[in-house]
């Protein structure tokens, strides 16, 4: 059988869920049985069918799910070389753990945000909304990884958090292309926006970074460089980018790889609860600031998304303002994405500079086709489904009515997917490796860079380019 | 095997020589600064202007 990437594979799985939930508006609703988690004080009521009309027993409902992102998930796992049998028990286990955690994160008294008090009859609520479920998966996770270090290694088979969120990624497209048509004018300023705080986050970051590592650290070039480029630009996948460009050990992006995911999960229990509580005033450089400061997509993303949920409960308890929801996480979404696609171009520049001029090799040329090469192909899939909701939402602005339950629908698919995501973190991150001999020399330049200047670096960028620039308010 | 590569990952963080920084990474760095403030300069005056 032919095998494909996870990128590739997240945009046909994303791909066919957004197709099947689209088809809702023509009257066909394909997925409207689909299990969703709701804001509960009687545990009878905390999942049912996403279609409001749906007659579908939870239960059944909740075992349809499962059985269709298992079929989903499986089926991609053999296009990527993995046995479908461990796949599948593995997969499993991480569903079910998943949706335990979205019930006990929709608990009224967890949940409830104040404009709900009255109906669920109750005086008060931690004020954390549903999407305190994802900091819930990413502590089972963690307990998990560090206390059945065993049972970790056993569900690693399905633990797989950037194919997750990749999905999530291609599926929320819809979404935000709805949204971004009915504000067009401000989607057009938070892309604009967006892009520009990438480029000078690239051009400073990096560059501090690189400095940092080699000059105080005493780095060598081969460590330096994607140390400095999975601590500034997008942990993971930049650090496999540049190792590859400038011709470094494969070992080295991995040990810095496992570090990003460490320190990802520090700043995700963090940074959005951090943006609450003083960014609520400005929801959109809450947003930017989540794209630019945490690392990994499989992090960054989920934490625009509860960033977006903290803020929107805050600023309607503090100030009675209630924000439409989506934007926060179109802001983190849009950042992150504009980080993944300069990921090759970077790799492209440091690979031309360190073959023409740091280590010359005689014969070694680099193509431009090194840009296609590293180019984050799930990014193909979230523009896609956003361009076709934008453009079918455009030509005619009734049609947004037809399109908001086609993407409720796929949302359904876009949270579980972010439950996993957030549940796989915490299973890959090993804190016990901190304490092995030699890593602390990684570890301290990325904590001091991460916490001493990305973070607040970042904050500035996000202030300069979005301060003001407000969501729309929500209507009714 | 792998406990063996680990230790040795180990070893040479820890007794990595020191290179210094050639004329093109301090070229490579402050060019990127540099660039880095002109561009600030100039998206920010044509995002608020």
């Amino acid at each position: 059988m032919t095998r494909i990437s996870e990128d590739w594979l997240a945009v046909w799985i994303g791909l066919l869920v957004f197709a099947l939930s689209a088809a809702a508006m023509f009257g066909v609703d394909l997925l409207g049985w689909s299990a969703t988690s709701k804001v509960w004080l009687d545990p009878s009521r905390a999942l049912s069918p996403v279609a409001k009309d749906s007659t579908v027993p939870p239960l059944l409902s909740l075992a349809g799910t499962y059985l269709f992102m298992l079929l989903l998930t499986c089926a991609g796992a053999k296009f990527l070389g993995i046995r479908p049998g461990r796949f599948a028990a593995a997969f499993t286990v991480l569903f079910a753990l998943s949706v335990l955690c979205s019930v006990a994160g929709h608990y009224a008294y967890i949940a409830a945000t104040p404009d709900k008090f009255d109906r669920l009859g109750i005086a008060w609520s931690l004020n954390l909304t549903g999407e305190s479920g994802y900091i819930i998966a990413l502590l089972a996770g963690l307990a998990i990884a560090n206390l059945s270090p065993r049972l970790a290694g056993r569900l690693g088979e399905a633990a797989r958090p950037e194919l997750y969120v990749k999905i999530a990624i291609v599926i929320m497209g819809a979404a935000l292309g709805v949204k971004s048509a009915e504000t067009f004018g401000l989607a057009q300023s938070v892309i604009w926006r967006g892009l520009c705080a990438v480029v000078e986050a690239y051009l400073i970051y990096w560059a501090v970074i690189y400095y940092v590592a080699r000059r105080y650290f005493r780095f060598s070039r081969e460590w330096a460089a994607p140390l400095a480029s999975g601590i500034s630009i997008c942990g993971v996948s930049a650090a496999i980018a540049t190792g590859a460009a400038i011709r470094a050990r494969p070992i080295v992006a991995v040990m810095v790889s496992s570090l990003v995911v460490i320190f990802a999960v520090i700043e995700l229990l963090v940074l959005p609860f951090l943006a609450q509580h003083f960014l609520y005033e400005e929801p959109m450089v809450a947003g930017a600031w989540m794209g630019l400061a945490v690392k990994t997509d499989g992090a960054a993303i989920p934490a625009g998304a509860i960033t977006d949920s903290l803020i929107r409960a805050k600023a309607l308890a503090a100030g009675g303002v209630q924000y439409q929801e989506g934007w926060i996480s179109m802001t983190t979404t849009t950042t992150k994405i504009f980080i993944d696609v300069f990921i090759g171009v970077w790799a492209f520049v440091l690979a031309i500079i360190w073959t023409s001029f740091i280590e010359p090799k005689p014969g070694v040329r680099v193509g431009i086709g090194e840009i296609w090469e590293r180019f984050p192909k799930f990014v193909i899939g979230y523009v896609l489904t956003f361009a076709v909701m934008l453009w079918w939402c455009l030509g005619d602005e009734t049609r947004i009515g037809a399109a908001k339950p086609a993407t409720e629908v796929a949302n359904v698919y876009r949270q579980l997917f972010f439950l996993m995501t957030f549940l796989c973190i915490g299973l890959v991150s090993d804190f016990r490796r901190l304490r092995e001999e030699g890593i602390g020399r990684l570890a301290a330049v990325y904590a001091v860079s991460l916490f001493g200047f990305i973070i607040w670096f970042g904050l500035l960028i996000s202030w300069l380019f979005f301060a003001g620039v407000k969501p729309p308010l929500a209507s009714g | 095997m792998q406990n063996e590569g680990d230790r040795r990952i180990r070893d040479e963080l820890q007794r990595m020589p020191y290179e210094p920084l050639l004329p093109v990474e301090r070229k490579l760095i402050l060019g990127s600064l540099v660039l880095g403030a002109v561009l600030l300069i100039l998206l920010l005056w044509t995002t608020r202007g």
